[in-house]
C-alpha cells in the first residue's frame, strides 16, 4: 500500500521474486542457446534470438496464466502472486524483443514500410492455413505491450479498477491469438509431434487449471438467494460457527459480492472485492484489526470498509444480523466507507439463550 | 482450498509464514526443472536449418562477364573442362536489404553511362552460397574492364523438356544463406518482400530422395516472374513450362497459358514423378 506513487515499492519479497525470476529467465536462455549451438549450429544469430525470446516468452505467459488458479487451489503459492506484474511486464520485454527482431528481419530493408509489409506481405486472410500467423503475434504484443504499460498503480487508480481488471482480462485474448500465432506459423515448418503436443499440453493445462479453480471458487462462494426467502430484505447465508475467527465467508446475493467477516466476537460485511486490482477480501485475513487482501495486502477496517488512514480506498458495507445462530445479510449496499456497527455475536447468543431459558421456564 | 493452517502471507512483511515459504520453495524447484527442460524438448524437436551461408560483412572481389536477362547475373570464368570448353561460375547477384540487382545496376549505368551487359566487370559483394548455388549480395561496382573481352563460349539457355512441377517458390537470397529458415511458412512474408523488390523468385522442388532442385523462375521470355508469383510465395504450387539449363542453374520458363495452382505438402515430397515430358 503506498500513498505516494513509486516506480516500484521495493521490498525483501519484491527482491526475491524478481531474483528468482530473472535467475529462471536466464537459465531459460542459457539452456536453449547452449543446446541450439551445440545440436544446430548452423543457425542464426537472429534466428537465434527470435526463437529464444518467442518461446521463452510463451513459457512464461503460460506461467503467469496458471499462477491465478493455482492460488485459488493451493493459498500457500499466494507469494507467487504478489508480484506478478513483475512478471508480466518482464514477459512482455522478452516479447517485445521476439518481436522486433521478427520485423526487423522479415519485413525491414524492402520496399515498403516495415509494419506495412507485416499486414500486407502476406495477404491470404481468407485462407486458415495460409493466414499470416503474424498478424496474431502483433496484436498480442500489443495487448501485452498496453497491459504492462498500465501495470503501474497509477494507472489502476485513474482508469478505475474495473476498467483496469477489464484491460488486464484482455491477456486471455492475447493468449489465444499467441497460440494461433504459432499453431499458424512456426508449428507448420515442423515435423515433430512432440512440439504440437507440448503446445496442447500448455493449453491443457491452462484450461484445466481454470476449470478446476473455478469449480472450487463456486463451491466456496455461497449463493443462498435460489434456495431461501429474504426476511425484510435479509438472507441467511450460514451458521455464525462455521466462519473461522479473523477469516471470512463469500456470499453472492442479488448481484452483490459480500465478504462476512468474523472478528473479536463480532461481524462485519463488505464487498469482497478489494479496491487494488479486484483481490477476493473474502480470502483474506483479519491482520491488526484490519481485513488484509490476500493479494497485495492492501487493508480495511471491518465496520466501514475504509482503509486505514492515510489511506484512502473505501468499500461498501452491509447490514448483518444474527438470528438463531444463523448469519443474515442485507444485500443492499451502504455507500462505500459507510460504518455500521458490527453485529455482535456474545450478545446476539445471550439473548438467544434468554429466549431459550425463557421459553424453558413457560414451559415448566 | 484452504491451506492446513491459518497462516497468511503478506508480501510487505519481511518473512513468508514458514508452511507458505515451503510450499513456493518447492514451487520454484519444480520451475527449476521444469523450464530448462521446456527449452530442451523445444531445440531438441525442431526441424534443423540448412547449412548455407552469407559472409556478412565479409566482401569478396569477383572479375567476370555481367549479363542482365534472364536475370543478373555474374559469369565467372573457371577455365577449361575436358572437351575444351570454358566453365563459368554463374553467380546470381542480389542488393543489399530485400531488393534486387536490377535497379542497383541501373543507377550505376545512369551514373557512369554505359551498358553493363556482356560488360566485364570487377564487382565488390558478400557472398551467399548453399547447395552448389552461389549469389553475391553487391556492394559496388569496382571497375569496368574496358580493355579485356568477354570470354567466348558464355552459356546459353538449353531447353531440357517440358512438364508440371509441385515445389514452392520463393527468394534465392534468403533460401541460399541470408535466412534460416529460408522457406516454408514462417519465412512467406519476408520472401514475399523480397520478392517485391525485385529478387528473382527462384522454384524449389524436392525429389522423392530427398534431393532439391532450383530453377530460376521466369516467364516464357524469359524475364523474372516477381508481380505473378507473389500471392502464391511460400506455398506448396503446381507450375508448368519448360525447363533450360543455363549453365550451372536451371531456368523454369512458366507456361503463360497455365496458371500456378496450389499443391499439396505430398505433391512436394514427389516432384520427379510430375514431370510429363523430356526433351
Amino acid at each position: 500500500m503506498s500513498v505516494n506513487y513509486a516506480p516500484v515499492l521495493w521490498n525483501r519479497q519484491k527482491r526475491m521474486y524478481d531474483r528468482v525470476m530473472l535467475g529462471l529467465m536466464a537459465l531459460y536462455l542459457l539452456v536453449f542457446s547452449a543446446l541450439q549451438l551445440t545440436f544446430h549450429p548452423e543457425i542464426t544469430p537472429e534466428t537465434l534470438v527470435i526463437r529464444a525470446t518467442g518461446t521463452l516468452a510463451f513459457l512464461m505467459l503460460h506461467i503467469i496464466l496458471c499462477i491465478g488458479p493455482l492460488v485459488r487451489i493451493d493459498k500457500r503459492l499466494l507469494p507467487l502472486l504478489y508480484n506478478r506484474r513483475h512478471l508480466g511486464v518482464a514477459m512482455c520485454c522478452v516479447a517485445l524483443t521476439h518481436g522486433i527482431f521478427s520485423i526487423v528481419q522479415f519485413h525491414a530493408l524492402g520496399n515498403a514500410d516495415p509494419l506495412i509489409s507485416l499486414f500486407l506481405s502476406n495477404s491470404n486472410y481468407g485462407s486458415l492455413g495460409r493466414f499470416p500467423f503474424e498478424v496474431f503475434g502483433f496484436f498480442a504484443l500489443l495487448i501485452l505491450s498496453l497491459m504492462a504499460a498500465t501495470s503501474h498503480d497509477f494507472w489502476l487508480k485513474n482508469l478505475s479498477p474495473k476498467v483496469w481488471k477489464t484491460l488486464h482480462m484482455m491477456v486471455y485474448l492475447a493468449y489465444f491469438m499467441l497460440l494461433s500465432h504459432v499453431l499458424l506459423g512456426v508449428i507448420q515448418l515442423e515435423k515433430s509431434s512432440i512440439l504440437i503436443s507440448l503446445l496442447g499440453f500448455g493449453a491443457l493445462i491452462v484450461t484445466g487449471l481454470h476449470v478446476w479453480s473455478g469449480f472450487l471458487s463456486q463451491k466456496q462462494t455461497l449463493n443462498p438467494e435460489e434456495k431461501s426467502e429474504s426476511r425484510d430484505g435479509f438472507y441467511p447465508v450460514c451458521a455464525v460457527d462455521e466462519i473461522a475467527d479473523n477469516r471470512a465467508k463469500t456470499v453472492l446475493i442479488k448481484g452483490e459480492n459480500i465478504a462476512i467477516f468474523k472478528y473479536e466476537g463480532q461481524l462485519s460485511a463488505v464487498n469482497n472485492l478489494c479496491r487494488h486490482q479486484n483481490g477476493p477480501l473474502g480470502e483474506g485475513k483479519i491482520v491488526d484489526g484490519c481485513i488484509t487482501c490476500p493479494w497485495h495486502g492492501y487493508q480495511y477496517l471491518p465496520h466501514n470498509g475504509q482503509s486505514p488512514p492515510p489511506f484512502t480506498e473505501k468499500l461498501e458495507t452491509y447490514d448483518l444480523k444474527l438470528i438463531d445462530g444463523v448469519v443474515f445479510v442485507n444485500p443492499t449496499p451502504y455507500p462505500e466507507g459507510t460504518a455500521v456497527p458490527p453485529c455482535r455475536i456474545h450478545q446476539a447468543v445471550e439473548k438467544l439463550n434468554k429466549i431459550a431459558e425463557d421459553y424453558e421456564s413457560q414451559n415448566r | 482450498m484452504k491451506a492446513k493452517t491459518d497462516e497468511f502471507y503478506i508480501g510487505w512483511q519481511p518473512e513468508a509464514p514458514a508452511d507458505i515459504a515451503g510450499k513456493v520453495r518447492f514451487a520454484v524447484i519444480v520451475l527449476l526443472l521444469i523450464v530448462p527442460l521446456i527449452g530442451a524438448v523445444t531445440v531438441m524437436n525442431q526441424s534443423g536449418f540448412a547449412s548455407s551461408n552469407f559472409e556478412l560483412g565479409q566482401f569478396t572481389s569477383l572479375e567476370g562477364v555481367l549479363v542482365k536477362t534472364p536475370a543478373p547475373f555474374l559469369l565467372v570464368f573457371r577455365g577449361i573442362d575436358v572437351d575444351d570448353k570454358p566453365v563459368f561460375q554463374q553467380i546470381l547477384l542480389v542488393a543489399p536489404g530485400k531488393h534486387g540487382a536490377s535497379e542497383m545496376l541501373s543507377a550505376i549505368e545512369q551514373q557512369k553511362g554505359i551498358n553493363l551487359d556482356h560488360k566485364m566487370v570487377r564487382l565488390s559483394g558478400s557472398l551467399i552460397y548453399h547447395d552448389g548455388k552461389t549469389l553475391l549480395e553487391m556492394h559496388h561496382l569496382e571497375k569496368v574492364i574496358e580493355d579485356k573481352q568477354a570470354p567466348a563460349g558464355l552459356p546459353v539457355p538449353v531447353k531440357l523438356g517440358s512438364g508440371a512441377l509441385p515445389g514452392e517458390i520463393t527468394d534465392p537470397k534468403c533460401l541460399f544463406g541470408v535466412m534460416k529458415p529460408g522457406e516454408g511458412k514462417p519465412h512467406r512474408s519476408c520472401a514475399a518482400r523480397c520478392i517485391a523488390g525485385g529478387i528473382p523468385p527462384v522454384f524449389k522442388t524436392v525429389a522423392g530422395d530427398g534431393q532439391a532442385q532450383y530453377f530460376l523462375l521466369t516467364n516464357a521470355q524469359g524475364h523474372p516472374l516477381n508481380q505473378e508469383t507473389l500471392p502464391f510465395v511460400g506455398d506448396a504450387v503446381w507450375i508448368c513450362g519448360d525447363i533450360c539449363r543455363f549453365g550451372d542453374w536451371l531456368v523454369f520458363y512458366k507456361n503463360e497459358d497455365k496458371n500456378i495452382s496450389l499443391a499439396t505438402k505430398s505433391d512436394l515430397m514427389n516432384a520427379s514423378m510430375c514431370v510429363t515430358s523430356g526433351k
